[in-house]
This record gives C-alpha cells, sequence and structure tokens, in this order.
C-alpha cells in the first residue's frame, strides 16, 4: 500500500528538471525512511528529445510515464490515474522541493478532520537575474480567507498534496488559451474551495519556484487576456452564494 | 532670484475681465482661509524653481501660476498628481486644491497618492473633509492609506523624533528604514527596482506600483525554521541565491494581508444583484448628463421592461457629476461606482475582476458606453463571455485631439474588440458606413454594426413652433461649451447678425474659454440646464447649431420635437435629420457665412420655417418612437444566448 506518490511534471525543462528531480527523489527517500511509504511518478507530457533523454538515463528508478495530452491540469489528471498512492502531490519539473516536504505535507493531511488540500508554508521565486522574494501562502485556518480574496486572486501555487479523492472528484480543467480560458491551478483552487475542501499549510516547508523561464503558461496566460473558467462551476448553482464568507 | 510681485495695474491687465476675476477672487478667499494651504511651504517650493514670494502673495501666486507649475500647497497635497490623475479638472481653470476642497473630497478623489479620501471618510463616518479631518485628528489615530499602518510607524518615529507635523509627512522625511506598514519595506523596494532612483519608494508604490502590480515585501515572517533549507537547496541549485546574498534580506510577501481593491470591487458588484434571474450591465465612465449618458439611459430604461431582466447593474467607472442618474427610471437600476478602486487598478486588473463577476452570476448582455475599463474588458475577454451573454459596445462618432487626428474609443479600441464582441451600435449611418470603411471591415464583423436611432420623449403640444411677439427674432445655440461644439464659430456668426438675439445655454461664462470682449453684445449666456425643454420655455424662432464632429445629437431631436427650426452642418450623421424638407442643412460647416444665410432664411421665411420643422416632427415619430426603439432592441441585440 503506497502512502504517497509524488508526481513530477515534465514537458520540455531539459537539463534543469535534474536538480528538480534530485529533490523530489530526496523529498520522496526523505518520507520512506520516516515510515510513509512513497513513490515518485515522473509524469511526461509530450516531452522534448532532450527532456525525454535525461529521464531515460537517471540513476535512479521511477516511474515514468509518458502522455500527449498537451496540456498541464491534463497531465496532472493522468498522472493520478497513474498513481497508486493515497495522497498525491505535485512538482513541476523545474521547481524544487525541501526534503520533508511530503512527510510534513502528510503529517498535516492526516491529522486534518476535514477534506483537505495542503500547500507549503513558504515559496521562494528565484531564477537567474530575478530578484527573489517569499511568497507566504495564507493558511485557511488561521487567516481567515474569503471566498472573494481567492475569485479576483490564485492564492496558492500548484505545488499542492491531498487525497487522491479529491484529485478524482474535482480533476484540472484543459486550458485553451486561444478561446480565452486559463489558470487551470487557480480553478481547481476555486472549485475546491467552493466544494468546502479546506486549504491549509504544512509549517517549516519551503518549495523553491524557478522564474525567468523563456515562457512559462503563468507569462502567457497574463499576456493574452484569459479568465479562469469558473462558469462551469456557478452556472450550477441555484442560489446566490455568500462571496463573503471564510473558506 | 526674481521676485513675484504684482501691482493692482498689472493684475488688472493680466485680469482684464470680471468672470475671471471673480474666479480667481473666489478661488483665493477660500484658500486664504484653507488650513489646506501651507504658506511656509509653498514658499519654499517656489523658492526651490527662483521664485521669491511674499507670504501674502502665496495663494493668488498658487491660484495664478503655482497650480500650473505645479507647486503643492501643502505636503499631503499633491498638485502634479492630482491634476494627473484627474485630467477633467484641467479644463474647468481651477486650482487643484479649489477644485478638491470644493468637489473632489466630496467625490472622493485623493489628494496625494498615500492618501485614499474614501478610506479616511470609512474611519471617521465623517462628512467633512477628510485631509482636514487627518491634518487635525490626534497622530495614530487615522490611517491615510490602507498601507500606512499610522500606530506602527509613530512607533518607529518616536524613537528618534518628536512630530511636528502629521505622521504622514513625517513619515516622508524621515529614513528610508522606517516601514509604512508591516508589508512594506522600502529598502527592499528599491533593491527590486532601482529605476524609481530618487522617487521614494512608498510614494512610488502608491503613486505607479500598485496599478502595475508591482511585488511589494516585507520582514515580517519569520524565516529561521527554512533557513537551513535554503542553505541546503542552494548547493544543488546554482541560481537560487546569488552570491554574498543574506537569506534575512530577502523580501517576504504575505498577499493575504494587503487590502485588495479587486476584492472590494467584486464584493460591490456581486451585492448589488438584488434578485434571483437575469441581470444586464452597463459599463460607463460618467453620469454626466450628456449624449451618451442619454443613450445609456434609454437602453436601461427599455430593459428594465423585459420582466425576465430582473437587476440592471451600471457600473460607473470615472469621477465627475452623477446628475444623470435621474434619467433611468424604474426599480431595477443599481448604480455601482468603481471610480474609486479603479483609480488604483490597471485596465486588466479591472477587466478580470468583472469577468469573474460576470461568471458569478446570471448575465444576458453587457453594454459599454464610454467606459476605458467596459472596451478593456469587451477586447480582453467579450470573446469567452460572449459564451454565456451579448457583449455589445457603443460609439457615435469619433472625437478630434488638438493635431485634428481621430481619438474617442471607435478610434483607438474598436479594431481591437470588433472580433470579440456580439454588436457595435451607433446613433447614425454615416458613421457606421465610416467605421466599416476605415477599419476595412469583413462582411461578418461588418453585421455586427448597427444603427438604432435613439427615442425622444413627444409631447402632446410642443412648446411653442414660432414666438407670437416679433420685435427683435430670437436664435438658441444650446449644447457642452468644448471646443466640438465651436462656441467660436457661434458667436462668429452671431457678430454677423447684430439685429438678432443670440441665446447660449449649456455652459456659463466660466466654460467660455473666451476674453469677454470676443461675446457679441447680442450674445446672452443662459447657464447650465437641467432639461432642454426649460429653456426652449424662453420661445425661440429658430436653434443654431454648429459642431465641428459629432453623431446624431440628442438635442436636434430634443429641438426637433419642439417643433424649432433648425439650422446645423452637415457632418456625421446630421443629414439624417436635418435635410432640406426638415430644415436647413449648413454644406459648407466650417464659413459663418453659409451659417447667417441659412438663418435668414429661416428667420425670414416663417412659413416655410413652420413647415420643415413639422417636416422634422412627424419623421421624429416615425423614426425616434420608444415603441420602434424598444423593438429594435428586443429584436436585434438581446437574444439570449444558448448555452
Amino acid at each position: 500500500m503506497i502512502d504517497i506518490s509524488f508526481i513530477v511534471n515534465l514537458h520540455a525543462e531539459g537539463r534543469i528538471c535534474l536538480p528538480t528531480l534530485d529533490t523530489a527523489l530526496t523529498a520522496v527517500k526523505y518520507a520512506n525512511k520516516h515510515g510513509v511509504v512513497s513513490e515518485l511518478i515522473l509524469v511526461l507530457d509530450n516531452p522534448d528529445n532532450g527532456t525525454l533523454r535525461l529521464v531515460k538515463n537517471l540513476d535512479f528508478k521511477c516511474r515514468i510515464e509518458i502522455t500527449d495530452v498537451r496540456d498541464l491540469g491534463l497531465a496532472r489528471n493522468f498522472g493520478v490515474e497513474a498513481a497508486g498512492g493515497k495522497y498525491i502531490a505535485f512538482l513541476d519539473g523545474d521547481d524544487l522541493c525541501c526534503d520533508d516536504w511530503l512527510l510534513k505535507a502528510y503529517e498535516e493531511a492526516v491529522n486534518h478532520d476535514t477534506d483537505c488540500i495542503v500547500h507549503p508554508k513558504f515559496n521562494l521565486f528565484f531564477g537567474r537575474d530575478y530578484d527573489q522574494y517569499f511568497w507566504v501562502h495564507p493558511d485557511c485556518r488561521y487567516d481567515g480567507v474569503k471566498l472573494s480574496r481567492l475569485l479576483v486572486e490564485n492564492l496558492w501555487t500548484s505545488s499542492v498534496f491531498a487525497e487522491r479523492k479529491i484529485f478524482e472528484k474535482i480533476p484540472y480543467w484543459r486550458n485553451d488559451l486561444k478561446n480565452g480560458i486559463g489558470y487551470e491551478d487557480w480553478v481547481f483552487n476555486i472549485e475546491t474551495a467552493v466544494s468546502n475542501v479546506r486549504h491549509i499549510v504544512a509549517p517549516d516547508t519551503i518549495i523553491f519556484i524557478r522564474r525567468n523561464k523563456t515562457s512559462s503558461l503563468l507569462d502567457n496566460s497574463n499576456s493574452v487576456g484569459v479568465v479562469p473558467d469558473i462558469l462551469r462551476i456557478f452556472s450550477k448553482m441555484n442560489s446566490k452564494m455568500n462571496v463573503n464568507r471564510i473558506i | 532670484m526674481k521676485m513675484w510681485q504684482i501691482s493692482a495695474s498689472a493684475l488688472k491687465a493680466y485680469i482684464p475681465f470680471s468672470v475671471f476675476r471673480r474666479r480667481i477672487k473666489r478661488q483665493v478667499d477660500l484658500l486664504e482661509k484653507s488650513k489646506l494651504f501651507d504658506r511656509s511651504y509653498y514658499l519654499l517650493q517656489a523658492q526651490d524653481i527662483g521664485i521669491q514670494l511674499s507670504p501674502q502673495r502665496a495663494v493668488w501666486h498658487y491660484v495664478m501660476v503655482g497650480d500650473k507649475l505645479r507647486l503643492s500647497p501643502h505636503r499631503i497635497f499633491d498638485t502634479h498628481y492630482y491634476h494627473e490623475a484627474y485630467t477633467d479638472i484641467e479644463g474647468s481653470g481651477i486650482s487643484a486644491l479649489y477644485h478638491y476642497i470644493t468637489h473632489g473630497a466630496q467625490e472622493n478623489r485623493n489628494p496625494h497618492p498615500a492618501f485614499d479620501t474614501s478610506y479616511v471618510k470609512s474611519q471617521t463616518k465623517l462628512t467633512t473633509n477628510p485631509l482636514i479631518d487627518y491634518v487635525e485628528s490626534k497622530p495614530g489615530s487615522l490611517n491615510p492609506h490602507k498601507m500606512f499602518d499610522e500606530a506602527y510607524v509613530l512607533h518607529q518615529l518616536s524613537k528618534s523624533h518628536s512630530l511636528t507635523r502629521t505622521v504622514l509627512e513625517e513619515y516622508f522625511e524621515a529614513d528610508k528604514n522606517v516601514e509604512p506598514s508591516k508589508q512594506f519595506n522600502a529598502e527592499q523596494y528599491f533593491d527590486r527596482y532601482p529605476g524609481i532612483k530618487n522617487i521614494h519608494p512608498f510614494y512610488h508604490y502608491v503613486r505607479w506600483g500598485i496599478k502595475e502590480r508591482r511585488i511589494i515585501t516585507g520582514k515580517h515572517d519569520s524565516i529561521d525554521m527554512i533557513k537551513e533549507k535554503i542553505q541546503k537547496m542552494d548547493d544543488l541549485e546554482p541560481d537560487l541565491l546569488k552570491p554574498w546574498q543574506d537569506i534575512d534580506a530577502i523580501g517576504r510577501l504575505n498577499r493575504i494581508v494587503i487590502d485588495s481593491s479587486e476584492e472590494s470591487s467584486l464584493v460591490k458588484l456581486y451585492e448589488s444583484v438584488r434578485y434571483t434571474g437575469e441581470t444586464f450591465i452597463i459599463m460607463m465612465n460618467s453620469l454626466v448628463a450628456g449624449g451618451a449618458e442619454k443613450v445609456a439611459a434609454n437602453f436601461s430604461n427599455i430593459l428594465s421592461e423585459f420582466d425576465e431582466i430582473k437587476n440592471i447593474i451600471i457600473i460607473v467607472t470615472g469621477y465627475g457629476p452623477r446628475d444623470a442618474i435621474k434619467w433611468f427610471k424604474g426599480s431595477k437600476h443599481v448604480f455601482v461606482d468603481l471610480s474609486d478602486e479603479f483609480s488604483s487598478m490597471n485596465d486588466n486588473s479591472a477587466a478580470l475582476m468583472i469577468a469573474t463577476f460576470m461568471q458569478l452570476i446570471n448575465v444576458r448582455g453587457l453594454l459599454v458606453i464610454n467606459s476605458r475599463q467596459g472596451w478593456g474588458l469587451a477586447e480582453r475577454h467579450g470573446k469567452v463571455l460572449s459564451r454565456q451573454c451579448s457583449i455589445i459596445v457603443a460609439c457615435f462618432c469619433y472625437d478630434y485631439d488638438v493635431y485634428g487626428r481621430r481619438a474617442g474609443y471607435a478610434r483607438t479600441h474598436l479594431v481591437h474588440a470588433i472580433s470579440s464582441v456580439s454588436h457595435v451600435i451607433t446613433d447614425n449611418h454615416a458613421f457606421r458606413s465610416a467605421i466599416i470603411k476605415d477599419l476595412k471591415l469583413d462582411e461578418t464583423d461588418a453585421a455586427k454594426v448597427k444603427v438604432v436611432y435613439q427615442p425622444v420623449g413627444i409631447a402632446n403640444a410642443p412648446i411653442k413652433a414660432t414666438r407670437q411677439q416679433i420685435n427683435r427674432k430670437r436664435v438658441l445655440w444650446a449644447g457642452r461649451f468644448s471646443i466640438q461644439k465651436r462656441l467660436d464659430l457661434a458667436f462668429e456668426i452671431a457678430k454677423l447678425m447684430p439685429e438678432i438675439d443670440f441665446v447660449f445655454a449649456g455652459g456659463d461664462l466660466t466654460d467660455v474659454g473666451l476674453p469677454t470682449s470676443q461675446i457679441p453684445l447680442n450674445c446672452t449666456i443662459y447657464g447650465k440646464y437641467e432639461d432642454i425643454d426649460e429653456v426652449l420655455l424662453g420661445e425661440y424662432d429658430a436653434f443654431l447649431y454648429t459642431a465641428k464632429w459629432d453623431g446624431l445629437p440628442n438635442i436636434l431631436l430634443e429641438v426637433a420635437v419642439n417643433c424649432v427650426p433648425i439650422i446645423a452642418p452637415n457632418i456625421g450623421g446630421i443629414s439624417e435629420l436635418v435635410t432640406d424638407e426638415t430644415g436647413w442643412i449648413v454644406e459648407k460647416p466650417d464659413e459663418p457665412q453659409s451659417y447667417v444665410q441659412n438663418l435668414q432664411n429661416a428667420l425670414n421665411k416663417t412659413s416655410q420655417a413652420a413647415q420643415k420643422a413639422s417636416a422634422a416632427l412627424e419623421l421624429i415619430k416615425n423614426r425616434h418612437s420608444y415603441e420602434s426603439f424598444k423593438d429594435i432592441v428586443t429584436g436585434a441585440f438581446f437574444e439570449k444566448v444558448k448555452r
């Protein structure tokens, strides 16, 4: 029985993914060492040759799953289907995580009474020629986060940890930038919050998020002017909701 | 250094007309008594640019010259900022501080980027001037800005010196390591954005940084427990920390503790939806009583008759008077004033917030009239929003800038928005043709451009067909006193017809912008009016219109229904109303003599004038009735979108 499947999503990261995979493997080993059975799964979505070659030549064992959905959200869903763990965590192919990320997130999730998604407490945005800063994630248990705030601003990054059933019930949706739809991780955060899944943080954890990439999905989304596709969430509601409610 | 002295005779030469003297005197009288005019601060600034003034002359200087030089009358009244943020004030001929005291504070305009008028009002709950309230308040008791925690600043300041001014004033003169709130560290902001050079980092942030969505960080969240992890990760990833980088000096951004204008706007909008059912949204820049606002009211009033539409939300995106509210009838209208919120939000954020709001509710349609944020929304997100509702933009004519180049949203935005919108509405065929030709629209996009003649109320009996007593004939000119309407041309025409009296309605002498010597003696300035009918009670023999550019102006419809003969230039869509059968159309619209000839004809041939006026009335009855307007609106634009 696997407790955690740690999914790293890859596409065309090339050499940049090597430290990512190092940290992911370390986090998996760290959890295993503390009695939490964990596996590492690399999901390659329409990978370029360089990335594929690097992954095939890795000097450690892990599961490699290749798909051609050509969408980050759908690639995560694909990873969920392939995963065997009760809990699932995602890491983008150019980000890094701290050693105890999986273990601390697991402990936080297990000790929480209701459905929850665990985020790292800190994110360090870094990159070559980039002025680093920490983005401190809010914790819905303590910070009085309102739905209205989440509707205008994505409050959490995409490196999430949650029970597999949550991803199955609320899968990611495909981005369609050409038609003005994007921000799949923001939509996921909204949809889960509206479904009473609590967004909490694991104390003293950190994910390192690389910026200044040649072209990131977020930058593309911002420049072409897309919206989070929340119409399908709210058009189903029969009565007016309370946007001022604490989530 | 030159002395600034104005002798009485020089003053008279400088201000030769009573109207200007009155306007200046009014300002000087008020500012002389105001606590917001800090003479010593003003004199220092004047000195900095080589002007030496006596304290007695400071207010005079500010009103006449200093405001134009962007000198500030108080440390927390920023003249440059005020003029830049509120461009409508420039043409009014009054100084920024006078405007703030008499109108701006009431309209929630901000005197300084670090002073949020509506935020201060929300703390004081008073209707008095919030800047004076702040200046007079006990230090630490009022926060001038959401990002300025006065008690926190006071605590830092009190360590170093005693206060002689407000905390905000002291803060800007204090060392940069004093933090305005736990979320903002000035040194970190400067390190991140060295391009701000010698501008105070907090000033830069509140004036430009918020809109530009610049990152701000503080030092409040402890990173002690993760420092070792960061250090370890640096061994693996060379780009993580720069050599010599002090981990403790890296800023921390905690978004949730920073107030969000987007969030407060969304809540305001969402709470304005009172009833379950369909909602219609109109976005407009202002509610000043003008032609575009009349069009908005016409649409809104018709839409309120649709049973299925339960809410009509009118989003006002700019500042200014709100006197057009009276035109919106019925209980379904809700006005949501977002001028304040939008002043600290960039257009893309505003568009995203409204697009999000629209996805939360059952929207039937969006109509955009003269709102920059509205046009931005249509352009940026129209395509995706048209899945759920009609997206309609309105434009009636081009504007023109001082270089004679085309301006206005039809010029600047339509070409980018046309593929994303469902319909473009205008009020005349001439402009429809112009748009299609200028933008080289293909068949599909050209079909989106629809002409909707605006309705006008037709009274049972016109106010007056012609005057009964004819000693001296009288001509009415009405409209905004603006460059577009060419008041100067109208005065020239009046000068050529000294035997006729001319009445000018729609503005007052302060709006004329001309020396009184250029106002002919046979001209009377009526002033501003609420309803043209009140002006028409004065009985006129003809109506003169002189605009340089226009669509099909509403004023002509309103005059025509009162059977006053019209003389108007052949520009824009005017010839769709004024023809040889319905009035006198001036073919050479820049030549005063052409207007004179037509006016003489209209005034001398009274039976022909009456005939033409009746023909104009008939045309309006057939084409501009509420019934036909409603039919068009129902059939053509606000069809239900199949989801």
